[in-house]
């Protein structure tokens, strides 16, 4: 087992502060503590070479978590392992076989090529010269940034600025890479240049821990899903389970020549009527005869186009949260 | 010794990004080098108008008083240079949540963040102390070999009086994060530095050398390159040692109230 998170727990002390004058004065000699709970007793494992997205809305404790998993925060109690150190308290050895990139915490330096600000790391971990060039050339070659790596970082685009901040988390080559909203703000080609790169290197027996609100990171990357709302894990499971947490269900979405105004079929529920010759249902797999299905709306209405998917995997996070 | 290495490689790498980050705004570095090293000159001045008035420190010729002036200007600007960066470094950090990226990295977090705060223009406090020194002690009797290696010594126990300041003002921005009125504290604390302690009363001379050792930053190594003995020179030593000890106790404890920014 790589990571062991036991009841683990974490309470912020926040300070309340009314809005007024007379509130801001009262504040600067008695201020009421609130005791927030960001984390409310979680526990999960994983295993090496695993991917795993963690998903969860605003303010459910997910980065917490990944502070205390990182050894940046201290845990108020609970039990983390984390290849075999407990990361806040061996902090300096546990953290040289990690790597991280935050998607809105930049480790480059701005007015400096990224290659110079590669040689701190370098520096920090230690790496060899023979190991570093290997390491470099490896790493610009998947990413694709032979060119860019000279450039200023100021003058790169995000995505460009991004696939170097990857280089830089993983130039000492650990075993374990935090992920936190990697493809934030960036374009699809951008991103999926991102992705092939985890895909590889995830093949490669490298753990990750995706978190992310990107639900086609977790969708193209995760084989397993950890949710986590108000403080406690609600989900841990895969992919296709979560899929199949709302029950056997497909997303269809049609065009018809007639307009579909009377439109009704047992098992199955309009979700967005998109006009009058098009719309988006559900239907329940378990009352619903595909073929019977379809028969039907091309006999009365004249099926022009046919769409049938999974459901989005947001409909299923939304009733989840 | 290789973590002394591991140290040194740190700070040399740190030194090599800060000079391309200075020279990538060249009119910026320059006006900044300027601006302290005249900034800096004030109190030599305002000490040449002491004594052209007729005025004097007593017991203190204008030279004498040049030299602890040259002396806690070239601390500070020694100290600016190498190390003191690591208040501004971590309370910006802190306050962008920035401070997350330094914890992830396998090395001591106080060395990183003075490594990587490294920045050339504030050499020209150096520079204008090393001036004011070089002329006070060419006007002083020649120190033997015994004032300049009691000297070289009290310099370095100067300068870690410096860093102790240096770990319990960044040390405070863990928790009072964002306190942009942490350096008018430190420099008026340390201003009483700047003129020989004689000329304070006797409880606030002993506040100055047994309780905060501010007399060791210039007045210390100063006296003893002139020649003198000065009363509680060794327990002063001592009390600097204590100091730099507690406020590395001081750091590490605040360190551990470090809550992040929000995720």
């Amino acid at each position: 087992m790589l990571i062991e998170v036991a009841e683990l727990k974490k309470t912020y002390i926040h300070y309340e502060r009314g809005g007024s004058f007379f509130e801001a004065v009262k504040s600067i000699f008695l201020r009421k503590a609130m005791p927030i709970e960001a984390l409310k007793g979680i526990s999960f494992t994983i295993e090496p070479g695993e991917l795993v997205g963690f998903l969860g809305p605003n303010g459910a404790g997910k980065s917490t978590t990944i502070k205390i998993l990182t050894g940046v925060l201290y845990p108020s109690s609970g039990r983390v392992k984390v290849a075999g150190y407990v990361p806040w308290r061996d902090r300096v050895k546990y953290v040289a076989g990690i790597g991280a990139v935050f998607g809105q915490k930049s480790q480059l330096i701005w007015d400096i090529p990224p290659v110079d600000a590669f040689l701190m790391n370098k520096a920090i971990y230690r790496i060899s010269d023979k190991e570093y060039r290997t390491t470099l050339n490896m790493l610009v070659s998947l990413l694709e940034v032979e060119r860019h790596i000279k450039t200023p970082t100021r003058q790169l685009s995000l995505g460009e600025r991004m696939r170097c901040e990857f280089i830089m988390a993983m130039l000492h080559r650990p075993q374990i890479v935090f992920l936190d909203e990697p493809t934030i703000g960036l374009d699809v080609v951008a991103k999926e240049k991102i992705r092939s790169f985890i895909k590889k290197m995830n093949e490669q027996g490298v753990t990750f821990i995706l978190t992310t609100h990107d639900l086609d990171d977790v969708e193209r990357l995760a084989r397993r899903v950890i949710l986590i709302n108000r403080g406690e894990l609600i989900f841990d499971d895969t992919i296709g389970a979560l899929r199949g947490y709302l029950g056997k269900k497909k997303f269809v979405t049609v065009r018809t020549a007639k307009p579909l105004v009377t439109v009704a079929f047992s098992g199955m529920r309009v979700l967005n009527p998109l006009s009058e010759y098009q719309m988006e249902m559900e239907l329940d797999m378990e009352a619903v005869e595909l073929n019977a299905f379809i028969r039907y709306l091309d006999e009365e209405y004249g099926i022009k186009d046919l769409i049938i998917e999974e459901p989005p995997i947001e409909n299923i996070l939304k009733s989840l949260y | 010794m290789k973590r002394v290495l591991d140290i040194l490689r740190l700070y040399s790498t740190g030194i090599r990004i800060g000079l391309a980050e200075n020279l990538a705004y060249r009119g910026n570095f320059l006006i900044r080098f300027f601006v302290m090293f005249l900034s800096d000159l004030l109190f030599p001045l305002v000490a040449l108008l002491v004594y052209r008035s007729g005025a004097a420190f007593p017991g203190w010729t204008l030279e004498e008083v040049l030299l602890i002036q040259g002396i806690f200007m070239m601390a500070k600007g020694f100290a600016y240079l190498f190390f003191f960066g690591l208040v501004w470094n971590i309370g910006e950090m802190v306050r962008d949540g920035l401070f997350d990226l330094m914890l992830i990295k396998p090395c001591s977090v106080i060395h990183l963040a003075a490594a990587t705060s490294f920045s050339l223009e504030n050499s020209g406090s150096l520079l204008g102390g090393s001036g004011i020194f070089i002329y006070a002690v060419s006007k002083i009797p020649k120190p033997g070999l015994w004032e300049w290696a009691a000297f070289f010594l009290l310099f370095l126990l100067s300068l870690s009086v410096l860093f102790s300041f240096s770990l319990l003002m960044s040390g405070t921005l863990f928790k009072w994060v964002g306190n942009s009125r942490i350096y008018e504290i430190f420099n008026t604390i340390t201003q009483f530095g700047l003129f020989p302690k004689t000329i304070y009363s006797r409880a606030f001379q002993n506040i100055l050398t047994y309780l905060i050792p501010i007399a060791m930053i210039a007045f210390f190594p100063a006296a003893v390159l002139k020649g003198d003995k000065p009363e509680g020179l060794f327990l002063s030593a001592g009390i600097c040692l204590v100091f730099l000890f507690a406020a590395r106790l001081f750091w590490h404890a605040m360190l551990k109230s470090y809550s992040s920014a929000g995720g």
